[in-house]
């Protein structure tokens, strides 16, 4: 789970240009949206295709994305639990 | 004054202005759906435009790509019987587009100048000799607003005596996949303004309406003219609308100078029926005391077409303003939005002699027009 | 008797030349960097942290990067206004993000567009950008013209002012295509009591040559 967590921040960071964070910096708990990180809603989207593109995972109700996006934990686990690849 | 002397639609729903009228009036829609690979990997409402149905009307139509064509045979239609000509110095050709020639772009060529929106423009205006440089817009769904907006101050600064405003967009696997990553594309024919609307349609058209600076004397009656036109943006998000509406508010507030809301006939809305914008606009509506004035939608007739449809929805809702008619929103049951607004789901009959095309855009822009008839 | 209009202040940037100017002056030159590092290090070296910045395309850096500078070295930001317009001027629209677009859909074996591409490939959004930094509530617009053309930029200008409404405008010319990147953006205003140069077709052609010229 640990090293899904390091890649998942790596990916993220690179989807969704986040040139500022590193990956020590982010810490998986933290809210994605709102505070924490403060993604808006095209960061959303690009996660729900970065989740098929890395995971084979399709997400059509991009307003499921709100609960698997909390945090990078709990998307971590949705990911582990749901993935194709 | 500014007044509209000639308008052309090129659509599904037909190849003159005439046709398109019609059949919104008898209630027919252009949108169907879509299953063609080239353009997506799963099917797709969308209503589009054959240009083997232009070929008797463009010369030598091959020279030209879709979108040329149906750019020209838009301005054919607009200029038919009336005795313009389109050539000579004292018009200025603009043209209104969010994508262009979109179609022909590959991997390889993007330094084609086919694809840059000024060639095409040239393109266009050289179809009928006119000398004078195009003007080119490109402002995202706003586009064609914009377009009139720009050719009203052309005009007003008589520089021109006519400005044939032309706009258009294709629909192409470029636009249809980046809506799709976007989750913005309903499954059926989309619903404006209703609880049950999931998305819009995207639509290809072209659309022209021709301008011309009159003086106040010379106007005769059940003219239209373009009295006044303005900007705004929400400074708020690149694509998502400002939950308080408020370039929509700001624009609808600016028309107050020149009218009031009890003069207004009808308001004819952006109304994409995607969750955010419809209840963006119902909000912009209310703030600025229009919930009285009844509120239409063209995009289940059309789908949502882009640099086109400014120009587009702009000819409608002027030819409904002419013949005192106010269009109902196709789609529309029941209403979805938390403005306190009246949608327009039938056809009713008018006798004020105001109407206002709004519209919104990716980058936070908005824009509205307030047509008059005299 | 009525003002002119002036050109208070301008900023050009050559991301492929590695150079900033701001009212004539250099202001800022590295060497060897590519159009994408120069521009982070513009915008590290000479603006606030603004990370919206890093999702911007080339194309947008490129005019918020110089709507920054401009803004802040003349003292005129004046955030929350509704009568500056922005206006936006190229000759290839959106290309550098229609290329990334496109290569993202011509494969259906490996189909991924990505949302945060494709907001981008319109000409406008840069414009957007502008806004939203500055609340900026005024008009938004974007022009496509075959080239830098002094007579078209000043019809722009001219244009923006008939609407009442517009007392400034933020004016660019703004190319980003292959290895070009390069942009010059005007604050021009009619209102009274501000310094600067009359605006003229004759003064934005001379400024662009004097810059093209210095290497």
């Amino acid at each position: 789970m640990e090293k899904l967590i390091n890649d998942l921040k790596e990916q993220i960071i690179e989807a969704l240009s986040l040139e500022d964070y590193s990956v020590e910096e982010i810490n998986a708990d933290e809210p994605l949206f709102g505070e924490g990180l403060g993604l808006d809603s095209i960061d959303a989207l690009e996660l729900i295709v970065l989740l098929e593109k890395n995971y084979g995972i399709k997400l059509n109700d991009p307003e499921k994305g709100k609960e698997i996006f909390k945090s990078i934990r709990v998307l971590a686990e949705y990911i582990n639990a749901n993935r194709a690849f | 004054m500014i007044k509209i002397i000639g308008d052309g639609i090129i659509s599904s729903l037909g190849i003159s202005t005439e046709e398109n009228f019609q059949h919104i009036l008898d209630g027919k829609s252009g949108l169907r759906l879509i299953d063609d690979e080239s353009s997506s990997l799963d099917p797709y409402y969308s209503s589009l435009v054959e240009k083997d149905n232009l070929s008797s009307i463009v010369e030598n139509i091959d020279k030209y790509t879709k979108l040329e064509a149906m750019s020209i045979a838009s301005i054919l239609n607009a200029v038919e019987d009336k005795g313009i000509d389109l050539g000579s110095k004292d018009t200025i050709f603009i043209f209104s587009s969010t994508k262009g020639n979109i179609d022909l772009l590959n991997n390889n060529n993007s330094k084609d100048l086919r694809i840059r929106l000024w060639k095409t423009a040239e393109i266009i205006s050289k179809y009928f000799h006119n000398e004078n440089e195009p003007m080119v817009v490109s402002n995202a769904c706003i586009s064609g607003v914009s377009a009139q907006i720009l050719a009203s101050r052309l005009l007003k600064s008589r520089k021109y005596k006519r400005a044939v405003v032309v706009g258009a967009d294709l629909v192409s696997k470029f636009t249809v996949s980046g809506f799709q990553s976007f989750h913005s594309l309903a499954d059926k024919e989309c619903k404006p303004f209703d609880k049950n609307r999931v998305g819009l349609n995207i639509g290809e058209a072209a659309a022209c309406i021709i301008l011309q600076y009159e003086d106040e004397k010379s106007l005769n009656n059940d003219d239209i003219i373009l009295l006044d036109g303005i900007m705004k943006n929400d400074a708020n998000h690149i694509s998502g609308p400002s939950r308080t509406g408020e370039g929509s508010y700001r624009c609808l507030n600016h028309l107050l100078k020149n009218t009031n809301t009890e003069k207004v006939a009808f308001i004819n809305a952006h109304g994409t029926a995607t969750n955010y914008n419809d209840e963006m606009e119902s909000i912009a509506l209310e703030r600025a005391g229009f919930s009285d004035v009844p509120v239409n939608s063209m995009k289940a007739y059309f789908g949502h077409t882009l640099g086109a449809a400014g120009v587009l929805e702009s000819i409608i809702s002027a030819r409904a303003l002419k013949e005192g008619l106010i269009l109902p929103t196709k789609g529309y049951v029941e209403k979805g939005v938390s403005g306190n607004i009246r949608i327009s789901d039938r056809l009713l009959k008018t006798n004020k002699n105001f109407a206002i095309k709004l519209i919104s855009g990716f980058g936070g822009c908005n824009a509205a027009l307030l047509f008059k008839k005299i | 008797m009525k003002q002119e209009s002036k050109i208070i202040s301008y900023t050009y940037i050559d991301a492929e030349r590695n150079i900033v100017v701001i009212n004539g002056e250099k202001v800022f030159e590295t060497e060897n960097l590519d159009i994408k590092d120069f521009l982070t290090k513009v915008y590290k070296t000479l603006c606030d942290s603004y990370p919206k910045f890093y999702k911007m395309d080339i194309h947008c850096k490129l005019g918020y990067l110089l709507s920054e500078l401009l803004l802040e070295s003349s003292g005129n930001r004046q955030k929350g206004i509704e009568d500056r317009a922005i206006a936006v001027v190229n000759s290839s629209s959106s290309l550098c993000s229609d290329i990334k677009h496109q290569a993202s859909i011509e494969d259906n074996g490996n189909y991924f567009p990505s949302p945060a591409n494709f907001v981008y490939t319109l000409s406008n959004i840069v414009t957007g950008e502008i806004a939203i930094r500055n609340k900026y509530y005024g008009e938004t617009i974007s022009y496509i013209h075959s080239s830098y053309d002094s007579k078209y930029l000043k019809e722009i200008f001219d244009l923006s002012m008939v609407d009442e409404c517009n007392n400034s405008i933020l004016l660019s010319w703004i190319e980003s295509i292959d290895t070009t990147a390069e942009g010059i953006m005007f604050l021009i205003s009619k209102e009274e009591g501000k310094q600067g140069v009359n605006v003229s077709e004759k003064e934005l052609d001379n400024i662009w040559q004097k810059l093209k010229n210095n290497k």
